[in-house]
């Protein structure tokens, strides 16, 4: 809830959060100061999991499709910014040639068949949404991202970073942003924030791992291997293994992130650190798939789904009340309860 | 929508780039500029950024789904306390996109 003041001494306006760090810290003239300048709209929201955002992405690719069949629409944005783009795929469509586009359609039918198939799914909101998809946006542009309503994919520098379609579970990862936004919708800032990245990095694991048919011992559980050019010294983005060991490099630094509490990074960067202590989390998801053994998206990935659409699992969830939820949903069967219950306490997360 | 305090007394301003999926911490690279020792030119460069900025916060969640944003903070000569705020890059005026890529 915002406010405005008016404090003839400044008519500016400062944003909650600083207001409050303003008014705990300052001293009282600034505090007074502080005070005297809060405002801030709050129309300035995003487009995630609203109505218009869905209204946008079946307007941009047709009418719903019928359970168990997929809707992909890929665009380009021709290096500019402007979203969607020019329409250069559609469903069923045969390749264009253009090679990022044809691996964002291939990747986003890969993330919709493991909705599908293993979690019965039906895309996005669950009512079969149409997969919308931008690439080629901005000019060398080192990032992917989910918009609220669709998904947009850079071409990458060329120098450090390779086109971002090429991961597939990249492509899994911002789809799964989508999903997230559809069930829990958690806050993205803080330990919510990096739940909701841990949950796209298991998502877009599964992606990946159920393509290729691996078990969870089998699969590398690198998020985003194949992103880095051999330029850098980089395995991938992410390791879900062993957080912290993906890259060590002059240009990129080391990885920054923690696979234990007990090395929780508290930051005001990325948006509290939503990248970096999803590790802990990610650590918690490996560990409890490779010691149930088998396909990591049936066990210990039921259990992550449901615990992701239990009503329960609020926008400001923390990590240890998360941990508590998948236990619940893993109570049915001991063995499965047994290996999440020990992989959170591996972790740090429960005691 | 944030408005500004005066800038008529900021000293040093400090711009980063946040998030993304494949955020790098060592690559944000936060660029400084002293606004006490650079020429009036660039002093008024970079307070028309941060003037077309400001309009366009967002709250510290936003924008999400890994979508990048610029950090902007603000200090001020004998003021212990900072403006601090944050822009979508979507939504950056290209003011300070000229300021992030640097002369």
């Amino acid at each position: 809830m915002s406010h405005v003041m008016s404090d003839p001494w400044c008519s500016g306006v400062i944003p909650p959060y600083m207001l409050d760090r303003l008014t705990r810290h300052a001293s009282p003239r600034v505090r007074q100061r502080a005070l005297s300048t809060l405002h801030i709209e709050q129309q300035v929201r995003g487009l995630r999991g609203s109505p218009a955002a869905s209204a946008g992405a079946r307007m941009a690719a047709g009418a719903a499709p019928p359970p168990g069949q997929v809707s992909r629409a890929v665009h380009s944005a021709a290096n500019g910014t402007s979203l969607p783009g020019q329409l250069v795929r559609a469903e069923g469509q045969p390749p264009s040639g253009d090679l990022a586009v044809d691996e964002a359609y291939e990747h986003l039918g890969a993330t919709y068949d493991l909705f599908w198939q293993v979690y019965r799914r039906h895309s996005i909101d669950n009512a079969g949404l149409p997969l919308v998809g931008t690439v080629h946006y901005g000019d060398e542009y080192d990032n992917a991202f989910w918009n609220g309503a669709q998904m947009v994919f850079g071409d990458g520098d060329g120098e450090v970073f390779n086109r971002f379609t090429v991961a597939v579970d990249i492509v899994g990862h911002e789809l799964s942003h989508g999903v997230i936004d559809h069930e829990a919708g958690l806050r993205y800032q803080g330990q919510s924030g990096a739940l909701n990245e841990s949950l796209s990095d298991v998502f877009g694991s599964l992606v990946k791992q159920h393509r290729a048919g691996q078990d969870a011992g089998q699969a590398d559980w690198l998020i985003g291997a194949g992103l880095f050019t051999a330029a850098v010294n980089a395995r991938a983005l992410r390791s879900m293994a062993q957080p912290g060991s993906a890259y060590d490099d002059p240009a990129l630094g080391k990885d920054p992130q923690p696979g234990h509490m007990q090395d929780y990074v508290d930051t005001t960067d990325d948006n509290g650190g939503v990248h970096i202590n999803s590790g802990i989390p990610n650590r918690a998801f490996y560990l409890a798939a490779t010691a149930l053994g088998g396909p990591a998206w049936q066990r210990a990935g039921r259990v992550w789904y449901d615990t992701l659409r239990d009503k329960r699992l609020g926008p400001q969830a923390d990590f240890a009340s998360f941990a508590a939820l998948t236990i619940e949903a893993a109570s049915a069967d001991a063995a499965t309860r047994r290996a999440v219950q020990e992989a959170w306490r591996q972790v740090g997360v429960l005691p | 929508m944030i408005e500004l305090p005066p800038l008529s007394r900021a000293s040093l301003v400090r711009l980063s780039r946040q998030g993304g999926v494949a955020y790098l911490p060592g690559r944000a690279a936060p660029r400084d500029i002293d606004l006490r020792s650079c020429t009036e030119a660039t002093r008024q460069e970079v307070c028309q950024a941060l003037r077309q900025a400001a309009p366009l916060a967002a709250r510290e969640d936003e924008p999400g789904g890994d979508q990048r944003y610029f950090r902007i903070e603000i200090w001020f000569v004998d003021d212990p306390a900072t403006v601090r705020f944050q822009v979508p890059e979507a939504r950056a005026p290209e003011p300070l996109l000229r300021l992030w890529k640097g002369p």
